[in-house]
């Protein structure tokens, strides 16, 4: 009689991850250190606003806040759902479900010194100053210095190279 | 007349040798029997020890079923067992001398059960996580399955003995800490599942597996990655991280074709697109997900 083994065998544990979240995060990351704020956005909690559905990010985001501080400054993330909710922020990140509302946030940024990322191919011509988008499988950038210088901010060269489009 | 008298005492003198040798057989035989294993063994050593008898398939039968009897009445639960070892290959001599099939039919019986036990205490070992062991026991009972022409078997337990080590292995891998240990057993766990895919490239649960440990890898490599990593470095990172998608992709590809309908492999999938940023085959998943719930 031979001993059955079948009852032993089990799928590996697979796990669906959201690498990408991961990335996007360490662009940000990346991004509090080759942007430039005004000094009166240098003290206080450095903010960092997702707009819409990212929950992925949103976690990511939250996990780095833990470990990483923007200069000397804690970072501090929000969850918004709607345009008329931002507030003050460093960062505002616009989610894919909000793309449609990036000249709406662009438009109520102003006066602000608020970097405004999102994601998608040509977002950066309606008022984003970053945008994601992929290339060869991998996580890009696109990136408008009009757009952001708009906003009082001053990226440094050192972030261009890494941008797949530059206006 | 003197001659012919020598010649006598010759024949006579060679008789009885071989009467004596033929029963030592016969006394292994009775004994046997009886199962007084230990006095049956005593004589069939000697029977083999002869010239004559030891070219005999029956000798060798009798060496086989008495060793088979030692190994089940004292070392049936030790998987190094000499005596199952030597009744092996009594049995297979005696099917290589056997010209008249006297024995081989019963001789190939005993293999069966012996290369079962093999079998049973590989999986025991497996078990117990005494890999190297478990392998041992696992070629024995191999080699003799494919010498007992039953391929169809032998195929069958390779592939359910295999996966079973790399699901082992897998495990081992996601539990260990050291970096040398994880990259050991999750070699171990590859080469398993590659095992499997070589007598069946179409295997779902290795195709599926393998899809698996090569995804982990890619998340893996990107979980580990520091907040504050500098872009340069996230770009070799992300180069690494899509060659293991990329790899990953033509086994759950095969595993979704083999059960276009199972959930893992379509999240598996999902799962691959996504770390390779190809949106609309992502999509395309998640909504033949939403279909099966």
């Amino acid at each position: 009689m031979l001993l059955g083994l079948i009852s032993l065998f089990v799928l590996s544990g697979y796990v669906m991850e959201d690498p990408n979240s991961k990335i996007k995060a360490i662009f940000i990351y990346n991004f509090t250190k080759y942007v430039e704020w005004p000094s009166d956005y240098k003290q206080g909690d450095f903010v960092i606003e997702v707009l819409g559905s990212a929950p992925g990010l949103v976690n990511e985001l939250t996990s780095m806040a833990k470990l990483k501080k923007a200069g000397i400054q804690t970072i501090v993330i929000k969850n918004i759902s709607d345009v008329g909710d931002i507030a003050n922020c460093h960062i505002l990140y616009i989610a894919k479900d909000k793309v449609d509302a990036v000249s709406k946030a662009s438009g109520k940024c102003k006066g602000k010194s608020t970097l405004i990322v999102t994601e998608g191919p040509g977002i950066i011509d309606k008022g984003a100053g970053i945008s994601f988008v992929t290339a060869s499988n991998k996580q890009k950038f696109e990136i408008h210095q009009g757009n952001i210088k708009k906003y009082n901010l001053e990226v440094s060269s050192k972030l261009l190279p890494f941008a797949e489009v530059v206006k | 007349m003197k001659y012919i008298h020598s010649i006598l005492i010759l024949f006579l003198f060679a008789s009885t040798s071989l009467v004596a040798q033929n029963s030592a057989v016969l006394e292994a035989i009775s004994k046997l029997k009886t199962k007084e294993f230990q006095a049956a063994k005593a004589k069939i050593d000697e029977a083999i020890k002869n010239e004559t008898t030891s070219t005999e398939a029956k000798t060798w039968y009798y060496k086989g079923a008495i060793y088979k009897g030692l190994y089940k009445e004292h070392q049936a639960s030790d998987p190094k067992s000499k005596y199952r070892a030597e009744s092996v290959q009594a049995f297979y001599k005696a099917i290589e001398l056997d010209k008249e099939e006297k024995y081989t039919e019963n001789a190939k019986g005993s293999l069966k059960f012996l290369s079962s036990k093999y079998y049973n205490d590989a999986a025991i070992a497996l078990q117990q996580e005494k890999f190297e062991l478990s392998k041992q026991c696992f070629e024995e009972y191999k080699s003799i399955a494919e010498k007992l022409s039953i391929s169809d078997d032998v195929k069958t337990k390779e592939i359910e003995y295999k996966l079973v080590l790399g699901t082992t292995f897998t495990n081992k891998y996601n539990n260990a800490n050291e970096v040398d240990e994880k990259a050991k057993y999750l070699q171990k766990a590859k080469s398993s599942f590659e095992d499997v895919l070589k007598v069946e490239p179409k295997n779902l649960k290795a195709n599926y597996n393998m899809g698996v440990l090569y995804y982990n890898e890619a998340v893996n490599i990107i979980k580990e990655t520091d907040y504050d990593l500098d872009l340069f470095s996230l770009g070799e990172v992300e180069d690494n991280s899509v060659e293991l998608f990329k790899r990953s992709l033509p086994y759950m590809e095969t595993a979704f074709e083999v059960d276009p309908k199972n959930k893992n492999t379509i999240e598996g999938l999902a799962g691959i697109y996504d770390g390779l940023k190809e949106e609309a085959k992502f999509i395309e998943m998640q909504k033949k997900l939403e279909e099966l719930e």
